[in-house]
């Protein structure tokens, strides 16, 4: 049996910081390649009588030939370039085979997961100081523990970073560490291309750090021009930033959407996918279809910005609700990107741990994808106030109010799981039930902002606040959280502390709620959003606010002290801890490199649970037997 | 069945009941003071309670799931097998498309176009501009402009009409329940029927609010509104057009201060005037096409606050000089500022 001491073991056993060679190789590369650009840039700008050095125009032209430095130098030339001018590529196994291959690349998608994951959580933690920080200034109504400029800042950093989380950490985490596996795959369809996806985020993660030096920008991460054509340079890195993580987001849906159709194991039909890896495909549509219109909305700007070309401005013949239009147009699917695979995560855990078949299996597959089908036309709910023609307003509202209905199979399909299961308490668990408490209250709230009555006095209002972190935080959040826990053991091979995670829970579920909720209060009492100051009336309320925010942000605590000990220490775990059915449990903690000893047939359902005679979900045949008369390894069957 | 479905039913009416009573009870919206302000608070209480039963039905589920069915430990057995084929997802999505339906026609589409009526012949004409970080209030048929306060008369319809000069801006009145934004290049408007009396320094819902990021000062970017009488308002109209602010012409010897205005700051944080002079202040905006003016305020406190300014110039771009002269007030340490640029142009006024 495959285990993880054939995967430390290699290496040449190097001084530790030779992990960090292909990265600083890949810098270096990168900045040669941004020095071509910019110097290109300055001829041509003096052989047209301008100063050589611009800082955005070089930025961007320098960084459209930078980033491909990076790429190549970070693995895309030896691993994947190399073979188009005829030279020989490294193959899956020829990188270091120990802790140093989470530091360069690597082409298996177990690594690409927890590099996603590890750096997504830093991510998470980062904006969540962010958060803090708003807090402590929201404390008193005319503060100045931050200038206003500042504050813009931090905020709109905080909203950037994470949406990225929000698009990411599931679906890089997650998604690419576990749907091969669920599926009966040995990895991706293209194990290249998802190596790549993953290198192109720290350039992003570098250029929003490096906006600050130039001034920051102060219009949030939605970005509305007028405003973010004519403020601080810091806006063109924020868009650079854009485009290229939107890149890596089309990239990991094309990936997916091939690995789930052509990836799948023998009788691995439809109708026996596991949800989560349902939510992950009808995500990956999105993701590859819409994202195209963040990227183009961001270029806009730049293109207004840096080469005077007129999209939004009035007074020239542009149109400032253009932009809202396309950013829209790709920012509300982005909700549901953000939203389902989390969902897929909360049904699975909702079966494992309620011992009982996913409830309406096809009904709850129907909502995805009629959720996915209606997000692309309900975007102009988010511009219900904003100026645009009137009849758009009434086609909008009902859009809108029909997601309401996929939404509800979703809940159908979690409440009929757990309805008279047999529930597990574990810190999963938990995780999985706060999910559908926490998305219940967002949903319920959407219908509020949907309603176009209602929404003109809440748009723009801390009622809208409350209700994305709802949706968000409270959806995808403890949603990964509940992901997290649930496949420790099969990532890490160890086991969670379950005390520390129980103390997690109920101290985030407890700080979420307490500090969200009192906002759609302070919403309907009048505080707008984005705003550094505010009138003397609200001020208990947002006092405590921050200090149910501030118990929120300990609530990590125990997380994070609880990963770290448990990967150092924890006991090692079983290969099927949970005594769950679907493959990734079939197979050791963590999985070998090839993620099985041999693909896995399949011949019944995954949630079959007290389904008498159900037939065991697969079978791992084991090289030199027929598979079918061999009575060994039955993976999955009926307890 | 019964050993779950029985508690749960339970737990669902009774949590019902109680949510249902809160939802009449309770106070969403304590400042209502336009006719469609009381229109849309009315949507939002009918709205909660469509939604009060659908969360409490979940919450029982929840709970009685929880509470009856689960255990620390690795159950001993599975639960049922209920596939979920039968007749519960049909009753399921017939429900819940008809209370979609039902929501989107009343309170949605019904109340929509009722809300954005617009008044063809409003009683008051108000012309609103957004800049960054003020807005520049006008009333065209009263021939009232540079207002620093937003002054309307109870039951009489008013349409304000609104622009952007700069970004994106949104006109939000939060005791009107109505916003609409700003727009460079548009004009957008909001009508509606103040239905009560009432002022800012009373009730700090009765402001217009920037309510779209607009760069640095957005957060500052308010103006104290008052609903008053037709007789106040008509009072008011007068004492605005009836010449510059600043009252009768002061006696005492004269105090002459010129303050520029370059780069969007002030060249002096301080000033300093004797005790009983006439304050003759010059205003040079050197910033060509942005607009400045000068304003002095009791305090700090009292800027934010919405408090009417004791003396000041108007809001005009430059370059340009202005002039207003003014009793110095009493002995005492004061707060001036440019309004377009609240927080980066400030200093103190000092009359001792």
């Amino acid at each position: 049996m495959a285990d993880s001491a054939e995967l430390t073991g290699h290496g040449d056993g190097g001084k530790p910081l030779t992990a960090l060679v292909p990265l600083v190789r890949a810098v270096a590369c990168g900045f040669l390649f941004f020095a071509v650009g910019a110097g290109l840039t300055a001829l041509l700008r003096k052989a047209n009588g301008h100063s050589a050095w611009s800082l955005e125009m070089s930025l961007a032209v320098g960084y459209a030939f930078g980033l491909p430095g990076w790429l190549f130098g970070v693995g895309v030339w030896e691993y994947w370039g190399r073979e188009w001018l005829g030279g020989r590529v490294k193959g899956h196994d020829e990188g270091p085979h120990d802790w140093r291959r989470f530091f360069g690349w690597s082409m298996d998608h177990k690594v690409i997961g927890v590099q996603y994951l590890t750096t997504f959580l830093i991510l998470f933690l980062l904006a969540g100081l962010f958060a803090m920080l708003i807090r402590v200034q929201l404390l008193r109504p005319v503060n100045s523990t931050f200038s206003d400029g500042t504050y813009n800042r931090i905020m709109s950093m905080h909203g950037i970073i994470m949406i990225a989380v929000a698009v990411a950490s599931v679906i890089g985490g997650f998604g690419n560490y576990f749907v091969p596996i669920m599926i009966g795959s040995k990895d991706v369809a293209f194990p290249r291309l998802n190596a790549l996806s993953f290198w192109l985020v720290p350039p992003v993660a570098v250029l929003l750090l490096a906006a600050q030096a130039a001034g920051g920008w102060d219009s949030g991460w939605t970005a509305y021009p007028p405003l973010s054509v004519r403020n601080a340079s810091g806006q063109a890195f924020f868009s650079l930033a854009i485009i290229t993580f939107g890149l890596s987001s089309i990239l990991s849906g094309l990936n997916f959407i091939v690995t789930i159709v052509h990836m799948r194991a023998p009788g691995m039909t439809w109708g026996r996918l596991p949800i989560f890896v349902w939510a992950m495909f009808a995500t990956s549509l999105l993701s590859l279809t819409f994202t195209q219109f963040f990227a183009a909305a961001m270029l806009m700007i730049l293109l207004e910005r840096v080469a005077g070309l007129t999209f939004f401005d009035a007074s020239r013949g542009g149109a400032p609700l253009l932009y809202q239009h396309i950013f829209w147009f790709y920012s509300h699917p982005a909700v549901y990107i953000f939203v389902l695979p989390g969902l897929g995560i909360t049904l699975e855990v909702l079966t494992h741990f309620s011992r009982k078949p996913l409830f309406a299996y096809w009904w709850a597959v129907g909502g995805l994808l009629g959720i996915i089908a209606m997000s692309g036309v309900v975007w102009a709910h988010h511009m219900f106030a904003s100026g645009m023609q009137e009849w758009l307003l009434a086609p909008f509202l009902v859009s809108t109010e029909i997601v309401s209905i996929p939404t509800g199979l979703v809940f159908l399909s979690a409440l009929g799981t757990i309805w008279m299961g047999r529930i597990w308490l574990r810190t999963p668990m938990l995780f999985a039930l706060g999910v559908v408490f926490n998305f219940l209250i967002g949903g319920i709230t959407g219908i509020f902002l949907a309603d176009v009555p209602t929404d003109l006095n809440l748009h723009d209002s801390y009622f809208v606040v409350a209700h994305f972190h709802y949706t968000i935080i409270g959806g995808e959040i403890f949603a990964l959280f509940a992901g997290i826990y649930y496949w420790f053991p099969k990532m890490s091979g160890r086991m969670y502390n379950e005390k520390l995670g129980q103390i997690h829970f109920w101290l985030m579920f407890i700080g979420f709620n307490a500090t969200f909720i009192p906002m759609f209060w302070a919403g309907l009492h009048g505080m707008n959003r984005r705003i550094a100051t505010y009138t003397p009336d609200l001020q208990g309320l947002n006092v405590f606010i921050s200090i149910m925010a501030f118990g929120l942000g300990a609530s990590f605590i125990p997380f994070v002290v609880n990963m770290v000990y448990s990967l150092a220490r924890g006991p090692k775990a079983a290969a099927d801890p949970w005594r769950a059915r679907t493959l990734e449990w079939q197979t050791s903690s963590p999985p070998p490199v090839e993620n099985f000893p041999a693909i896995p047939v399949v011949g019944g359902n995954p949630y079959d649970y007290g389904v008498p005679g159900a037939p065991a979900y697969a079978i791992i045949p084991i090289a030199g037997g027929s598979g079918e008369d061999e009575p060994a390894r039955a993976a999955g069957g009926a307890a | 069945m019964t050993r779950q479905l029985f508690p749960a039913l339970v737990l669902w009416i009774v949590l019902t009941i109680v949510g249902e009573i809160l939802a009449a009870q309770a106070n969403f919206y304590p400042t209502v003071m336009s006719d469609k302000g009381a229109d849309i608070a009315t949507a939002f209480r009918i709205l909660m309670y469509v939604a009060v039963p659908v969360f409490t039905m979940v919450i029982a589920v929840l709970v009685s799931s929880t509470l009856l069915n689960s255990s620390m430990s690795f159950p001993e057995e599975d639960g049922p097998p209920q596939m979920g084929r039968g007749a519960v997802p049909l009753v399921w999505v017939g429900v819940t498309s008809c209370l979609a339906v039902a929501v989107m026609i009343y309170p949605g589409l019904i109340e929509l176009p009722k809300v954005f009526k617009k008044a063809d012949k409003p009683d008051v004409r108000v012309h609103v501009e957004g800049i960054q970080w003020t807005w520049l209030v006008s009333y065209p048929d009263a021939k009232v402009d540079n207002a620093r306060e937003v002054v309307l008369p109870v039951d009489r319809t008013v349409r304000f009409d609104i622009t952007s000069r700069d970004v994106l801006h949104s006109f939000w009145i939060p005791a009107f329940l109505l916003k609409i934004d700003a727009v460079p290049g548009l004009t957008t408007t909001i009508s509606l029927k103040p239905t009560k009396t009432g002022t800012y320094q009373a009730d700090p819902l009765l402001r217009l609010q920037c309510s779209q990021l607009c760069g640095l000062s957005h957060s500052r970017m308010r103006l104290p509104v008052r609903v008053v009488t037709q007789a106040e308002y008509d009072a008011w109209v007068q004492s605005q057009s009836g010449g510059a602010a600043g009252g009768p012409t002061p006696t005492g010897p004269s105090a002459a201060i010129t303050i520029t205005a370059k780069n969007i700051t002030f060249d002096q944080s301080t000033l300093t005037v004797a005790a009983g002079s006439a304050v003759q202040l010059t205003l040079d905006n050197q910033d060509s096409g942005i607009p400045h003016n000068w304003s002095l305020y009791k305090s700090k406190d009292a800027a934010a606050g919405g408090d009417s300014p004791l003396a000041g110039t108007k809001i005009e771009a430059g370059p340009v000089k202005q002039t207003t002269t003014f009793a110095a007030p009493a002995t005492g340490t004061y707060y001036f500022r440019c309004d377009v640029h609240p927080t980066t142009m400030t200093g103190t006024f000092v009359v001792q």
